[in-house]
C-alpha cells in the first residue's frame, strides 16, 4: 500500500515538473497528516483551556457552500456540518455539507433523521478517501446577526462535551447581501461554571428587538474566534479568471433591490426600540435633576444605561444609512453610465 | 503518446469549428461547480490518476445550469457505482431540484479533451441522466497556460451523432451564473487572505488592561475599528465597480473599433462585414434605452437619502440628550454647592 502510494506521489511528481499546476508549498494546507492529527487528539489542549481555540481557517468552498446553503434557506433556519481538522489553535474547515433539516427562529436542533443523514455523509466521504471529521456545525440566523441563542448555547456545549474539537458557525444570509460582505461568526462555549477572565464585551451587532433578551441572556457564556479563510493557487487563478466574466453581475445586480425586505424590517425594528429608549432619557433626566447626591449617581449610572441604548440605536441608523448609500452610489455609478446617452449622438 | 496519433483520432471524437450555432443549448455554470473541482484537484492531484466527477444542477428543457459537482471513487478504471447513487440521494434529501447533469474529467496530461477513452465512461454515466448522454466538462489545470490565455480553462462538450450514430463531442458555450449569496461570497473569498472580522478578542484583550479603569477608552478603540470597517468596505466596494467600468469600457471599446473598421473599408469590400454580428450590435443598443428604470432607480434614491437623512437626526438628537444630561449634571452638582457654600459662610 505504501509503496503504492510512494510511487504514485512519485509519478505525479514528475507530472509535476513538466506541468506546474499547484503551489505544493501554498497548498500544503489541503493534505491531511493523520498522525498530526492523532496526536493532537491525543493531546487535548483544549480540555484544560476554556480558549485555547482562537482563530478559524475555512476553505473557499467550505465558505460557499455554507452561504449558498444559508440564503437557499431565505427566513428560515438552515443548519449543516463542517469536516475539516485542528491545527495548533485553530480549526481549519475543509469543506461543509447541509443536513435535511429547517429550524424556526432561534430553535435549529437535528432530529434523529439528520443524525443518520450526518453518519451516512461522513462515510461515503471517508470512501471517498476523505480522511478529515467533522470539527463543528453552521446554522443561519436569517436577519439577526452571528451569536448563539441560548438552545445554540445548548447544542454547543453538549457537542463540546461529547465531541470536542467542536465549532459552531453562525451565518446571516441577509446581511450578507445587504453587505455585500459574509456575515459570519465562529464561537465555542465555556465550560459551565466557567469564569471568562476580564470583561468580555463582543463586537457590536444589531439584534432586534424580538431576540434582544435571547441574545443578551447568553452572551457570556461563549467566546468568538477570529475567522479567515483560504484558497488553492488553482483557486486563486480560476478566480482571477472567473472574475472576467464576474464583472457583468455586479453592474447588473443592486443590493437595493435584492435586499429590500429586509431593510424595511431593519427599520421597523428600529422604530419600535426607539420609543424605549425616549422613556429611558425620559425618566433618567428626571432622576438627575432630582438633586440629592446619592440619587444623583443613581441617575448619572442610569444615564450611561441610556445613552448607550441611543448610542445603539445611532449606529444601528448609520449602519443601514451606510447601506443605503453604498447601494446608491452603485446606482449612481450606473445612472451615468447607461442613462444619459442622449448627448452621445 | 506520440502526438501524431492523437491528431488523427480527435477529430472523429471531438466536432470542431461547427458552422455558427448547431446547438440552443444554453448553460449557466455556476462557480460552486468550478471551485469544488478545483479544491478536489487540489487534494487529490498528487495520486497521479485521473479525475472525475459529476455535476449538479437542473434542466428545464435546453437550459441547463451547473450548480455544484462532487467526485466519484474509482478503481481500477471502474466507477464506484453505489456511492454515486448514494451521493445523488444525499443532494436529493437536501436540495430537491438538483439532478445530475453532466461529468467533470480532469485528464493527467494534455490534451485536454475528449479523448476515445472516456467514451465508454460517457456511455455508462448516461443511466444517471435519463438514459441520454449527459455533459461533459474538462478542466485543463495548468496555471501557465491559463495566464497566456487569459480564458477560464473549461470547456463543456455536449454529445451530438453523427450520420453513422457515432456519437461525437461538440463544445456548448457556457456562461458563469450566480446566485446572489454566491456573487457575494465569491467576491469575498477572492481578496487576498485577509482577516474577516477583526477579532473582538484582539480589542478586549488589548484594552482588558484600561477596561478596569475607563470603558470609554475601549469604546473608542472599537470605533475606530468600526470606521476602518466602514472605510474599508467602501473602498472595495468602488474598486469592484471600477473595475466592472473598465471591464465594460474594454468591451465597448472592442465593439466600436470594429464599428470602425467596418467604416473605413471600401464599399466594394463590404461583404467582409458580418452581418449576424452588426445586428446583435443593433439589437444591443436598442436594449439600451432605460427609461422606465429611471422611475424605479429615483425611488431608490429617495428611499436611500431618506435613511441618511434619519441618520443625521438620530445623531442630531443623541447630541441633543448628551448637552441635556451633561447640563443636568452641572446642575444638580451646581446646586449642591450652592447649598454647601452658604452653609459654611454662615456664621
Amino acid at each position: 500500500m505504501d509503496v503504492q502510494m510512494q510511487d504514485a506521489a512519485q509519478r505525479a511528481f514528475e507530472i509535476e515538473n513538466n506541468i506546474e499546476t499547484v503551489d505544493a508549498a501554498r497548498d500544503a494546507i489541503y493534505q491531511f497528516d493523520e498522525a498530526a492529527n492523532r496526536e493532537i487528539l491525543k493531546a487535548k489542549p483544549w480540555v484544560t483551556d476554556a480558549q485555547y481555540f482562537k482563530r478559524v481557517r475555512i476553505s473557499a468552498i467550505a465558505l460557499l457552500k455554507m452561504t449558498i446553503h444559508a440564503r437557499s434557506g431565505g427566513a428560515i433556519e438552515v443548519m449543516g456540518m463542517m469536516t475539516g481538522k485542528v491545527v495548533g489553535d485553530s480549526f481549519v474547515v475543509m469543506d461543509a455539507y447541509p443536513l435535511p433539516v429547517e429550524g424556526t427562529e432561534t430553535r435549529v436542533n437535528p432530529q434523529a433523521e439528520a443524525y443518520e443523514y450526518m453518519v451516512g455523509y461522513i462515510s461515503t466521504l471517508h470512501s471517498l478517501g476523505r480522511k478529515e471529521n467533522i470539527v463543528g456545525w453552521y446554522h443561519s440566523h436569517p436577519g439577526y446577526g452571528c451569536w448563539l441563542s441560548g438552545i445554540d448555547v445548548g447544542t454547543q456545549s453538549q457537542n463540546q462535551q461529547y465531541q470536542d474539537p467542536f465549532l459552531a458557525v453562525v451565518i446571516d444570509p441577509n446581511r450578507t447581501i445587504s453587505a455585500g460582505k459574509v456575515e459570519i461568526g465562529a464561537f465555542r462555549t465555556y465550560p459551565e461554571n466557567y469564569k471568562p477572565p476580564g470583561a468580555q464585551e463582543s463586537e457590536y451587532q444589531t439584534i432586534p428587538l424580538a431576540k434582544m433578551e435571547d441574545f443578551g441572556a447568553h452572551a457570556s457564556q461563549y467566546y468568538q474566534l477570529e475567522i479567515s479563510h483560504f484558497k488553492s493557487s488553482l483557486d486563486t487563478r480560476l478566480l482571477e479568471l472567473l472574475w472576467n466574466k464576474y464583472w457583468v453581475s455586479t453592474l447588473s445586480q443592486s443590493p437595493l433591490l435584492t435586499n429590500r425586505e429586509y431593510a424595511s424590517q431593519q427599520m421597523l425594528d428600529l422604530s419600535r426600540k426607539i420609543p424605549k429608549a425616549e422613556s429611558a432619557i425620559a425618566s433618567g433626566s428626571a432622576s438627575a435633576s432630582a438633586g440629592l447626591a446619592a440619587q444623583g449617581r443613581a441617575g448619572r449610572q442610569r444615564k450611561e444605561g441610556d445613552e448607550s441604548e441611543l448610542d445603539k440605536i445611532l449606529r444601528d441608523t448609520n449602519k443601514i444609512a451606510s447601506e443605503e448609500i453604498h447601494g446608491l452610489l452603485s446606482q449612481t455609478v450606473k445612472d451615468r453610465i447607461f442613462n444619459n446617452l442622449k448627448t452621445v449622438a | 503518446m506520440a502526438s501524431s496519433t492523437e491528431t488523427d483520432q480527435t477529430p472523429s471524437i471531438v466536432l470542431r469549428n461547427q458552422s455558427g450555432h448547431s446547438t440552443d443549448l444554453t448553460i449557466g455554470l455556476h462557480p460552486l461547480a468550478i471551485l469544488n473541482i478545483s479544491d478536489y484537484y487540489t487534494r487529490a492531484h498528487l495520486s497521479g490518476k485521473e479525475l472525475l466527477g459529476g455535476l449538479i444542477g437542473k434542466q428545464t428543457g435546453r437550459d441547463v445550469s451547473i450548480e455544484q459537482s462532487f467526485e466519484f471513487s474509482v478503481t481500477d478504471g471502474n466507477i464506484n457505482e453505489e456511492l454515486v447513487v448514494t451521493k445523488l440521494e444525499q443532494f436529493k434529501t437536501c436540495f430537491e431540484t438538483l439532478d445530475f447533469v453532466g461529468w467533470f474529467y480532469i485528464p493527467l496530461q494534455p490534451p485536454y479533451e475528449p479523448s476515445e477513452a472516456i467514451l465508454s465512461v460517457h456511455q455508462y454515466l448516461a443511466k444517471f441522466h435519463n438514459d441520454t448522454p449527459p455533459l461533459l466538462l474538462i478542466l485543463d489545470p495548468r496555471i501557465d497556460s491559463m495566464t497566456t490565455s487569459q480564458k477560464l480553462p473549461i470547456t463543456i462538450y455536449e454529445t451530438l451523432f453523427t450520420e453513422e450514430g457515432k456519437p461525437v463531442f461538440a463544445e456548448v458555450q457556457h456562461r458563469i451564473e450566480s446566485f446572489e449569496a454566491e456573487h457575494v461570497g465569491v467576491l469575498y473569498v477572492a481578496k487576498q487572505d485577509q482577516v474577516v472580522q477583526p477579532s473582538h478578542d484582539a480589542i478586549v484583550s488589548g484594552g482588558s488592561q484600561l477596561a478596569e479603569s475607563s470603558t470609554s477608552a475601549q469604546k473608542d478603540v472599537s470605533e475606530d475599528l468600526l470606521h476602518n470597517n466602514d472605510a474599508e468596505e467602501i473602498v472595495s466596494q468602488i474598486n469592484s465597480q471600477a473595475n466592472a467600468v473598465k471591464m465594460l469600457a474594454a468591451r465597448v471599446d472592442i465593439i466600436r473599433r470594429y464599428l470602425e473598421y467596418i467604416m473605413t473599408i471600401p464599399e466594394s469590400a463590404f461583404t467582409a462585414a458580418d452581418f449576424e454580428i452588426l445586428r446583435e450590435i443593433n439589437a444591443l443598443v436598442g436594449q439600451l434605452s432605460t427609461e422606465n428604470i429611471t422611475a424605479i432607480a429615483q425611488g431608490q434614491q429617495f428611499d436611500g437619502l431618506l435613511a441618511a437623512l434619519l441618520g443625521l437626526v438620530t445623531k442630531g438628537v443623541k447630541h441633543g440628550v448628551d448637552l441635556n444630561a451633561k447640563r443636568n449634571t452641572l446642575d444638580v452638582q451646581l446646586r449642591g454647592r450652592m447649598d454647601k457654600i452658604p452653609s459654611l459662610l454662615r456664621p
